[in-house]
């Protein structure tokens, strides 16, 4: 399951996703939305996503997971529109045979979306709104 | 020949719209169509280049 979805992203539905008899271990990682980033207070967030392409591109990072570690199954599903502070933003769930490939897996993932997946985030902060993504994780334009 | 382009984030709210529709010359480089844009959209003209995502469909 690689998904982009404008509804709150539910754990346990990707959990049931990678649950496999071989796997000994399932790893899961929760991006939450924080209420600070570089000094300033957050007080909302807006996501957009190229949806089409962002799944495209979820699920080569899974194909490149599975290349990478021995992995069972990989999960993962990335929230669009606006999203309440302490609320998930993305959800990875890796199962694997061994915890060490589904750990590194995870890990994998979530450096990856960052770099290579298009889906932006805008901060609205106290004094203004920046829009934050496009790859290269920098902030593009204060607006 | 025509193209269809789909903006986002911070150029769709600047353009104040998701998706246009454009005519351009056969050979145009992608930095032609850029410069055609920021000339339809002038909010756009100071985001410069090099740095954004935009779906280009030929139609």
């Amino acid at each position: 399951m690689f998904r982009v979805t404008d509804k709150p992203i539910d754990l346990q539905v990707l959990v049931d996703c990678v649950t496999d008899p071989e796997a000994g271990a399932i790893a899961t990682f929760i991006g939450t939305t924080r209420n600070n980033n570089q000094g300033r207070k957050v007080i909302a967030l807006d996501y957009e996503a190229y949806p089409e392409m962002a799944e495209k591109e979820l699920t080569r990072l899974g194909e490149e997971a599975k290349n990478k570690w021995q992995i069972c199954r990989m999960a993962i599903v990335h929230r669009v529109g606006p999203v309440q502070i302490t609320e998930p933003s993305v959800i990875i769930a890796v199962s694997a045979a061994h915890r060490e490939a589904a750990f590194a897996a995870c890990r994998f993932a979530i450096e990856e979306i960052k770099k290579t997946v298009p889906i932006w985030k805008k901060e609205v902060y106290e004094g203004g709104e920046i829009w934050i993504g496009t790859q290269s994780g920098q902030p593009l334009s204060r607006s | 020949m025509k193209v269809k382009v789909k903006l986002f984030a911070i150029l769709r709210e600047r353009a104040g719209t998701a998706e246009v529709t454009k005519e351009i010359q056969e050979g145009s480089t992608v930095a032609d169509l850029w410069a055609a844009l920021q000339e339809d959209y002038p909010k756009l003209a100071v985001l410069g280049f090099g740095y954004f995502t935009l779906s280009i469909r030929i139609m």
